[in-house]
């Protein structure tokens, strides 16, 4: 009886599907669509992660050689903004930059974001 | 488009790629009712795959969860042209693939017939059914037969896209199914002459 091909292909098409465990489906949508969002955003934690470096960097920084270390890379921050404010290229170049953001805001305005727009066109 | 045949037993559903398609559209727009027909439509295909390929109930399980949760994540990556039954049986083979092979890599053995354990006095008697031969017949094939001949099942005789899923060619595709027939064929008749 299985000698043709076309009785072995009804025989295979007309086997049941695997059954599933109950809570299969359940659990897919726990998994997906009703998986709790995330409470931060990416750049958020992004920005954490960086705070809290930053935060351990310091304390470091504070609690090793008596803050000799903390005061020490404080005077050559100081000093490198210090320096970087104080060159007058600094100041050329963003007087250029906010000059150019100007005019290209005044040339061409970004589009209104369309919930705004159709707040103000019911108006 | 032509309405795609997944007409199976204990399935009841037919599956409509534009149906899917518009359905893939609302999830993208945030809608989870369409994801959820999605997973509706699909889990059981897909769990028929995994249990087939990997031939153990928690393993497949544990395969239609990752491959539902790789398709709802990469959602956006689906091509508008593609069907969406051939994606999830794509994701769902490779997640398979990557089990046996971590499976392979931790055992020296072949891999376990764990779903298929020796049979009992019940077992016998539950022999006697059709379908129930055949399903063991296709335990006992090598998994690359297995695998076709599940995607034969599932997909009837759409070979291009048994082919995308397995990414192999259509022609691979088509001799596979031979020898896997030829071998199913063989040992169902040796088991109709014992029985």
């Amino acid at each position: 009886m299985y000698e043709r091909d076309d009785d072995l292909d009804r025989l295979l098409f007309a086997m049941p599907l695997e059954e599933p465990p109950a809570d299969l489906r359940a659990s897919i949508l726990r998994a997906t669509i009703y998986r709790p969002a995330f409470a931060l955003k990416p750049w958020e934690l992004w920005l954490c992660g960086t705070a809290v470096a930053l935060a351990v960097w310091l304390a470091v920084l504070i609690f090793r050689d008596g803050g000799a270390a903390f005061m020490h890379t404080l005077s050559v921050i100081g000093t490198i903004v210090a320096h970087v404010l104080l060159t007058q290229n600094t100041w050329l170049w963003l007087a250029a930059g906010i000059g150019a953001a100007f005019w290209l805001l005044i040339l061409n305005p970004a589009p209104m974001p369309a919930p705004l727009f159709k707040r103000y066109a019911r108006h | 488009m032509a309405a795609a045949v997944l007409d199976l037993p204990g399935v009841t559903f037919r599956a409509a790629p534009d149906a899917d398609h518009q359905l893939v559209i609302d999830a993208l727009r945030g809608d989870p009712d369409a994801f959820a027909a999605l997973v509706e439509r699909y889990d059981r295909a897909v769990y028929h795959l995994a249990y087939r390929t990997m031939r153990d109930e928690e393993e497949a399980k544990d395969v239609t969860q990752e491959a539902f949760f790789k398709a709802y994540r990469s959602l956006k990556t689906f091509k508008p042209g593609a069907k969406f039954s051939t994606w999830i049986f794509a994701i769902a083979y490779h997640a398979c693939c990557d089990r046996l092979n971590r499976r392979k890599r931790y055992s020296d053995e072949e891999l376990p017939d764990r779903a298929d354990p020796a049979r009992g006095p019940a077992e016998s008697v539950i022999a006697a059914d059709e379908a129930h031969r055949l399903r063991q017949a296709i335990a006992e094939l090598p998994e690359k037969y297995r695998t076709v001949v599940t995607l034969y099942h599932l997909q009837g005789k759409q070979y291009d896209e048994i082919a995308t899923v397995l990414a192999i060619p259509v022609g691979t595709v088509k001799t596979h199914l031979f020898r896997a027939k030829e071998q199913l064929r063989r040992m169902l008749t040796v088991d109709n002459v014992e029985t």
